[in-house]
């Protein structure tokens, strides 16, 4: 009698068909086979891993995601991929924590009974918008050209609006700055005098005055998002409801000049404290939930410009001095960051976040040894094509990354690829031909509407065409006004966005993240010095 | 595939998307993890499928069921990433040895092995003894014949025991 073949001794080993079962037993070779087969098939079902505690929490996560309160970033992703659409995710806030919900009325921000000039900027944050420099490079392209030398009566009146802009209400010095605003090109040459003002606070109007000249659209979003992030940021404890999100906002408000005695001293000085105060022993800012390298990361480059521009004193510097070096030693050795402390794997909007802040906080004064650039940039090489000059989110070649039932339908951006050009330059690295090919990605593709919308792709490209191209260049000035046009068309009425892009999301968290990010991207003309050599 | 999911899903329903994702993920997640990828690289593996599903829906016949078409994906997706990080430790110095045999436990061993062997039959014996697939849906997983199956399992397992007992010596 033949011997069975060798699936019908497998099944019969397994148990599953016992057709072959009589042959077995009455064939020495085919049992010792079988034998050898369920002995070996036990082995393997007694090694069977244990199930992940945690599989069915991600498996809720994932399906939940589109109702999750701001869930939907990621991520950055995100993102993310995320953005890393995942990527983004991480800067949901605690589940059961109310967003900051819309206030009935938009509360002004009382005046600062304590106002004083704070401390020097380091070189690296100061003249954000001086006129000259506007001129110079262009401006966003909208310099209008000098008007006709005021009257004598001009002249007087625009310099009793610039001591105005210094005076210790409020309210006068808004409407001290919406009369020159008004006056707008004939006021130009008194404000580059202004932007040199010993007046902490006659500068930074006369900076802003001259950026909404250059681009008056602009800086109309920008106040308005400031406004409303300054009405809807929690009462009690300063946060917009998670890590991820307060340290965007915050980002928004240095960037455009706010410190903690501007107009918005307030929202500043409460964001400060919340982060401060979400800071763990060993330097974590923010709970150590699923992927909180990522809001650490934006935590500890917000608190480090918020110390460069005078913050909080000794707590806030003990408190980013921490950050800082929680971040550098939660970096995978050699390469970047993900989600978790050295959890070995990387991705660059992570990696982004934590390295570019960390370009930032070492402008600001802080220790950064610059083999923390070097590992990533190490990263960036690895996920980067040399041939398209695209850079991936987890590795080489990454495409779209989506979160299911949320956005799958939008487009794919080189949000990563801007990423990775913005790191390169603000860290002090070189620029070679990975920059052209870089901006001619980015050129291809202008911030647009509908199913293109994406703030973290706007927020990246716009740094990225602006650090790379200058403000004169062409593909930056092409870029910004579709951004405006973008910008304008999805903003709401109130001064924030509407989070109908591809991470966003469509609740409460998801506008005070999406009027963040716009605002802090709107803010690119004075937030840093071009540093493209 | 379910031909009514598909439908549900090419129409872009998000209620489709959901229950896929509700039935399909935990079976993926752990099946990554089983694979050796740590949890966070598990989700991005089991997320890549998603998008693989959704690109690819208008494309897809039906013939298989969604999960095992999206097991097949995570399958590649794998390979992919095993085979990127053997270019990358080529290009780096020597890991440290493994932990000697004498330290490991025998479920250790025995997954230590299984991934020892050849990438075909790893799969079809991860996915018949861990997972408890039937080996029809394996087949479509892998995208072999059933007899190619069959063939792996059975040559796998005779070939784990022969590493276990080599590395009993």
């Amino acid at each position: 009698m033949n011997c069975p073949d060798e699936t019908s001794l497998l099944l019969c080993a397994e148990g599953s068909d016992d057709r072959a079962a009589a042959h077995v037993h009455a064939c020495g070779r085919c049992r010792a086979i079988v034998d050898e087969l369920r002995g070996t098939i036990g082995s393997l079902r007694e090694a069977v891993p244990p199930e992940s505690n945690h599989i069915a929490g991600r498996v809720a996560r994932l399906v939940d995601r589109r109702r999750s309160s701001g869930g939907r970033w990621i991520a950055l992703a995100a993102a993310a991929a995320v953005l890393a659409a995942t990527a983004f995710a991480l800067l949901r806030g605690p589940e059961e924590k109310p967003v900051a919900a819309p206030a009935p009325a938009p509360a002004k921000d009382a005046p600062d009974t304590n106002r004083q000039d704070p401390p020097k900027l380091p070189e690296f944050f100061r003249g954000r918008a001086t006129r000259a420099a506007l001129v110079e490079k262009g401006g966003g392209g909208k310099i209008p050209p000098p008007p006709a030398r005021a009257d004598a009566d001009t002249e007087k009146l625009i310099r009793d609006l610039l001591r105005r802009m210094d005076d210790d209400s409020a309210e006068e010095r808004d409407a001290a700055e919406t009369k020159l605003r008004e006056l707008g090109a004939t006021a130009a040459p008194f404000l580059e005098e202004g932007a040199k003002s010993e007046s902490r606070e006659i500068r930074g109007r006369c900076q802003r005055l001259i950026a909404a000249l250059a681009t008056g659209t602009t800086e109309d979003l920008v106040r308005g998002g400031l406004k409303w992030l300054a009405a809807n940021q929690a009462g009690g404890d300063g946060s917009w409801g998670s890590t991820g999100v307060t340290s965007l906002a915050l980002l928004a408000f240095l960037g455009a000049g706010e410190t903690e005695k501007s107009d918005h001293g307030r929202a500043v000085r409460d964001a400060v404290k919340y982060l401060v105060a979400q800071q763990d022993p060993e330097g974590c800012v923010g709970p150590r939930d699923q992927k909180y390298i990522y809001g650490h990361a934006i935590a500890t480059w917000a608190l480090a410009e918020a110390v460069a521009a005078g913050g909080s004193g000794a707590d806030a510097k003990k408190a980013a001095q921490k950050a800082v070096e929680f971040l550098v030693a939660a970096q995978n050795p050699g390469k970047g960051w993900r989600y978790s402390f050295q959890c070995g794997d990387n991705d660059t909007s992570v990696t982004f976040w934590a390295a570019t802040g960390l370009a930032v906080a070492k402008r600001a004064g802080f220790e950064v040894k610059e083999e923390t650039f070097d590992g990533a940039r190490a990263w960036i090489d690895e996920a980067t094509d040399p041939a398209w000059g695209r850079t991936g989110y987890t590795h080489k070649g990454t495409g779209k990354v989506f979160v299911p039932g949320l956005n799958e339908k939008f487009k794919h951006h080189e949000t990563m690829s801007a990423a990775a050009a913005v790191f390169r330059l603000l860290s002090g690295g070189a620029v070679d031909a990975q920059t052209d090919a870089t901006l001619k990605l980015l050129a291809a593709d202008p911030p647009a509407g509908d199913l293109s919308a994406d703030y973290y792709y706007w927020h990246m490209g716009t740094l990225a065409a602006f650090q790379l191209d200058g403000p004169a260049g062409p593909t930056w000035t092409a870029w910004n006004a579709k951004l405006i046009d973008v910008m304008k068309a999805m903003r709401a009425k109130d001064g924030s966005w509407d989070p109908t892009d591809r991470w966003c999301g469509d609740t409460d968290a998801g506008r005070a993240c999406a009027t963040a990010l716009n605002a802090l991207t709107l803010t690119v003309y004075y937030r840093y010095p071009v540093v493209r050599k | 595939m379910e031909q009514e999911t598909l439908e549900r899903l090419r129409r872009g329903d998000a209620g489709a998307y959901r229950d896929v994702v509700s039935n399909c993920a935990p079976r993926l997640l752990r099946l990554a993890e089983r694979l050796g990828h740590p949890a966070q690289e598990a989700e991005d593996l089991v997320q890549d499928a998603f998008l693989a599903l959704v690109r690819s829906v208008d494309r897809l016949e039906g013939r298989a069921a969604v999960s095992s078409w999206l097991t097949r994906v995570l399958l590649n997706r794998h390979t992919d990433v095993v085979r990127s990080r053997v270019l990358d430790r080529s290009r780096r110095p020597a890991a440290p040895d493994a932990p000697a045999p004498a330290d490991r436990d025998e479920a250790d061993r025995v997954r230590a092995a299984l991934r020892r062997l050849p990438e075909a039959e790893h799969h079809v014996l991860l996915l018949r003894y861990f997972e408890g697939l039937p080996y029809d849906e394996i087949a479509h997983a892998v995208q072999a014949p059933l007899g190619t199956v069959h063939s792996h399992a059975f040559h796998g397992l005779r070939r784990l025991r022969a590493l276990l007992e080599e590395d009993a010596t």
